[in-house]
């Protein structure tokens, strides 16, 4: 069966102003991710991986080119718009976690479920079956500053993924976390890609864990310069 | 969610909202204070228009004046009295004149004021502040305030002589005996008052029986002076008749000038605690940048945002207000009972006792509560509007 296109761009560019400057962080980028897809988006410092994923993401506009959120247009879409589509539809897993630090990491796993507008009852139910997932059932009542660094990427992969989104992104998931724990972390990602069929897009600059994505995308310098999809060097 | 997180936020963010929480706290007894004070004066005022000036206040038709006080008076005065007492039931008529005289005994002379009557009702009045000696008995005898015995090396039962200037440039002088010595409530009534029989201030100022300075009319129900000042001053169009709210309002334009000072006082603190509120707000919310750019990011919108901030400066706000309230209530209340004593500053309205007892005025206290709580949210909406403006992008940048 054909899998339908979730996220297309066409030739987006984004410029940043830099003091009487402009820096060109992505110079016409190309692509599509179809539903179910675990992509690696890798790149050194300074490439465009995070520019791609805010983008992606809808936390920022292109400058120039297109992007299509389910063959819809949404380049321009409007803030209110872009907050409901990523409330509904998109889950973030940030480099240094972003949890909030009041609050547990159940309640942090909560809060993409009370925007939703659940009931207590499928909160609950739902929480306790992502917490299993991501083998965090123990620790459920501990603050994010009394867990370790691998446990608070997976109470973030968690608030990711208890909404049931349709695509997560992930900057750099691993970046502060050791390589062990930066492995478990992206076999979780890839476990539950396999059992949710979540889309998830990942950033990453370390080619071990690269492997372990079902399609690499390198970005070089704000261009793709490899997708092995398309199985091409650019 | 959102009072959840604020909950938890302003409890881990207890030493910076403990800044906030001073600013409006020092508004917020600021203001209760003032408010105490002011309706404390008020009352007191109120209460010494109706026992010390009466309700309905007749003078001479140009009014009181300090330096023709010896011509200006009221003729045929006993007319006014018998209206007043055959056409207002149960009201109680003083008559009386106040001018300026010098008080000497022995080698020791003062200027005073003269305050006189003939009405058993206005010495009365007196006899509560009397601590030697008694009220006078006849037209020989006066009393004199504490103050001004002790300046003039006099006691009761001593001969003052008085000299003032009558009405037609010449010298009045009197002889009288001190019954009594008094200590009333106003400062300027102890040092500067002698309290005698208007026989003498009449003879002293060279006046005819029938004149009088001042004649006030106590109602039994106040409601009716308004009326009764009308009625007065229809029948006697060569006088002056004021109700006692007429007197009042007098005295609360006096009072909003006397105010001016200490509103500009309080703004001053206002001004203050906003900066110290806005910049408090401003440096949290920036320094929660990567918080609130994650959960812009994970879906919260820019009104859920605004509200999540907001309503951890109200917690705040609310919390110190109470506690203001609070504090504010036990330093009134102790006031209350003690009363403030204005020293130096009595003799500035001629209305003012010398203690000033404050009165809380629950809907004002209210009303001044929620003031001060929507006067924390404005101050924090600058910083408030700013960060829930800012696109989740550059939140989350670090």
């Amino acid at each position: 069966m054909q899998r339908k296109f979730l996220i297309e761009l066409r030739n987006v560019k984004k410029v940043y102003p830099l003091g009487k400057t402009e820096v060109m962080a992505l110079k016409g980028v190309d692509f599509t991710i179809k539903e179910g897809e675990f992509v690696a988006v890798v790149g050194p410092s300074g490439s465009g991986k995070t520019t791609l994923l805010n983008i992606m993401g809808l936390l920022d506009h292109p400058t120039e080119g297109n992007m299509f959120f389910e063959e819809r247009d949404v380049t321009n879409i409007k803030d209110t718009l872009a907050t409901k589509i990523r409330r509904k539809r998109i889950g973030f897993i940030f480099q240094t976690f972003n949890l909030i630090p009041v609050l547990n990491a159940s309640e942090n796993v909560e809060i993409p479920l009370i925007m939703k507008r659940l009931s207590r009852k499928e909160r609950r139910e739902k929480i306790e079956r992502i917490m299993d997932e991501v083998g965090l059932s123990d620790v459920i009542n501990h603050k994010p500053d009394e867990l370790s660094g691998g446990e608070r990427q997976r109470v973030a992969i968690a608030r990711a993924l208890v909404s049931h989104p349709d695509i997560v992104f992930a900057d750099e998931p691993t970046a502060n976390l050791d390589t062990e724990t930066g492995f478990q972390i992206i076999a979780l990602m890839q476990k539950l890609n396999k059992i949710e069929g979540v889309t998830l897009v990942f950033s990453t600059h370390d080619e071990r864990i690269v492997k372990m994505a079902k399609r690499k995308i390198i970005l070089t310098d704000g261009k793709i310069t490899y997708d092995s999809e398309n199985s091409t060097e650019k | 969610m959102i009072l959840k997180i604020a909950l938890k936020n302003s409890k881990k963010y207890f030493r910076r909202n403990i800044i906030i929480g001073i600013g409006i706290l020092v508004t917020i007894i600021s203001l209760l204070f003032l408010d105490a004070i002011n309706e404390g004066f008020k009352q007191s005022a109120f209460n010494t228009i109706l026992e010390k000036e009466g309700m309905i206040l007749v003078s001479p038709k140009n009014g009181i004046d300090p330096f023709e006080y010896s011509i200006r008076t009221i003729k045929n005065y006993k007319k006014i009295e018998d209206f007043a007492q055959k056409n207002f039931l149960g009201a109680r008529i003083t008559s009386f004149i106040n001018f300026p005289l010098i008080c000497s005994i022995d080698s020791f002379s003062l200027d005073l004021f003269g305050t006189a009557s003939n009405d058993t009702i206005f010495f009365n009045n007196y006899k509560r502040y009397i601590i030697k000696g008694k009220i006078p008995n006849n037209f020989k005898e006066a009393m004199i305030g504490d103050v001004a015995a002790k300046l003039l090396h006099s006691d009761i039962n001593d001969t003052l002589i008085l000299i003032a200037n009558d009405r037609y440039g010449g010298i009045g002088v009197a002889e009288v005996i001190i019954s009594g010595i008094f200590h009333s409530q106003r400062r300027e009534e102890n040092q500067g008052y002698i309290i005698l029989s208007a026989n003498i201030g009449k003879a002293l100022l060279a006046w005819e029986p029938d004149e009088i300075q001042q004649i006030k009319i106590n109602l039994p129900d106040y409601q009716k002076s308004d009326d009764y000042a009308m009625v007065l001053q229809k029948e006697f169009t060569n006088v002056l008749v004021e109700p006692y709210n007429k007197r009042l309002q007098n005295l609360e334009e006096l009072m909003r000038l006397g105010n001016i000072k200490i509103f500009i006082f309080i703004i001053i603190i206002m001004i203050v605690s906003a900066g110290v509120i806005m910049n408090t707000v401003l440096t949290s919310v920036f320094e929660r940048k990567k918080e609130i750019g994650t959960l812009r990011a994970i879906g919260m919108s820019k009104m859920e945002t605004f509200s999540l901030i907001i309503t951890e400066v109200l917690i705040v706000s609310f919390i110190s207000s109470i506690v203001g309230l609070i504090i504010s209530l036990l330093v009134v209340n102790h006031l209350m009972a003690s009363g403030i004593s204005l020293g130096s500053v009595s003799g500035v309205f001629e209305y003012m006792d010398n203690v000033i007892y404050p009165v809380i005025n629950p809907f004002r206290w209210i009303g001044d509560t929620i003031f001060v709580i929507f006067f924390a949210f404005l101050s924090s909406l600058y910083p408030v509007i700013l960060i829930s403006r800012m696109k989740p992008v550059e939140a989350l940048r670090t």
